[in-house]
């Protein structure tokens, strides 16, 4: 078995190791201080074949570094590239935008200056029926407080008549 | 020689992913497996063990931030190494600078790699200790039976791949991986005593 995963470190040690494979072994090395000696070694002596000098990792390298990256943010995401703008696309459409809006500003302007109570006054003049009755019309005069002239609703509301009139 | 036949590359792009998806615990698993060419490789800048110790954590670290940024465009252990490098050639002259006490620019850093009274820190033991390991290491691998010995050659000489060595030594893969195995395991124990 200990021979089995010896023979899987020397094979990690010259990354031939297939991935599910050194997944496990790196789990298993991960808590197994057996192994950790045994690959350090395996490292040591790969180098010293190709260097004049050997140095590995001390026993608790790992350790150490977790416990810095301990408060380190977690990544949630791969963070995006960021996207090349079209500037001319962006300009066009920030202009036809603008367009639109001052259109729309300047005609709710123009119709508010030249019929300032046109809509209040439709609204009135349907709502409120004029009496052909000459008697009903005096009623009218004398009770409301709407201005009536010419058989034409009053346009200033907020004017408030009062009409006595005596046989 | 080609030695671009990793099996292990798909792990590492693995492991990678789950870092990005949140996965801390998969970092650990890259630092298992390449924490002693990190450490190695910085020391053949650095020449101090003690500080190359340092230095590869600090690779790591500045290797765990940026790795939100990895595309995949090279591999994993091709983008370690490059910041594994740069983090020494730092490390490097920052030394310098407290050294002579004096701004170097960073095209010097080149130059104060090359000062040998500046790279090499090393104590006398570290030294000798080290000398001795290699020599075991050297003398044990010519003593090995000779399949052992051209396998192992082939692979940490020439950089061969176990299937350009079956192909070459005229043998199964297995045959292979088990004879590299074997001169492995026989260098390990002249080493023993050595390192206890």
């Amino acid at each position: 078995m200990q021979e089995k995963l010896n023979e899987k470190l020397s094979m990690l040690v010259d990354d031939q190791l297939q991935s599910q494979q050194a997944f496990e072994l790196l789990k298993t090395l991960q808590h197994n201080e057996q192994l950790q000696s045994k690959f350090k070694h395996y490292h040591l002596i790969s180098q010293a074949l190709k260097a004049d000098s050997c140095l590995t990792a001390n026993s608790d390298f790992a350790e150490r570094l977790h416990q810095k990256l301990r408060d380190e943010p977690v990544y949630l995401l791969p963070r995006k590239a960021k996207r090349n703008v079209d500037w001319q696309k962006t300009l066009g459409l920030a202009a036809a935008a603008s367009v639109a809006m001052v259109a729309v500003l300047v005609f709710s302007n123009s119709e508010k200056h030249t019929q300032p109570f046109a809509r209040d006054n439709a609204i009135v003049a349907v709502q409120t029926p004029v009496a052909d009755n000459a008697k009903f019309k005096e009623y009218l005069q004398a009770h409301d407080n709407t201005w009536y002239a010419d058989n034409h609703v009053g346009a200033q509301q907020y004017a408030r008549l009062a009409g006595f009139q005596h046989k | 020689m080609n030695d671009t036949t990793r099996p292990s590359e798909d792990l590492d792009q693995e492991l990678v992913l789950r870092v990005q998806q949140g996965d801390k615990s998969a970092f650990d698993l890259l630092v298992i497996k390449y924490q002693h060419r990190i450490v190695h490789l910085v020391n053949r800048y650095v020449k101090d063990p003690y500080e190359a110790q340092d230095v590869a954590q600090d690779t790591f670290i500045k290797a765990y931030r940026a790795l939100g940024d990895f595309r995949g465009d090279s591999a994993f252990y091709t983008w370690l190494y490059r910041i594994a490098i740069n983090t020494a050639k730092n490390y490097l002259l920052s030394r310098s600078r407290r050294h002579y006490d004096h701004e170097i620019d960073v095209q010097d850093a080149e130059q104060v790699e090359a000062a040998p009274q500046l790279r090499n820190i090393e104590t006398p033991e570290d030294v000798l200790m080290n000398e001795q390991v290699v020599q075991v290491i050297r003398s044990a691998i010519e003593k090995l039976p000779e399949e052992m010995r051209v396998a192992i050659t082939l692979r940490e000489f020439e950089g061969m791949s176990y299937e350009e060595i079956a192909e070459a030594m005229d043998c199964p893969i297995g045959t292979v991986r088990s004879r590299i195995f074997r001169a492995r395991e026989a260098i390990d124990e002249k080493l023993n005593p050595l390192l206890g």
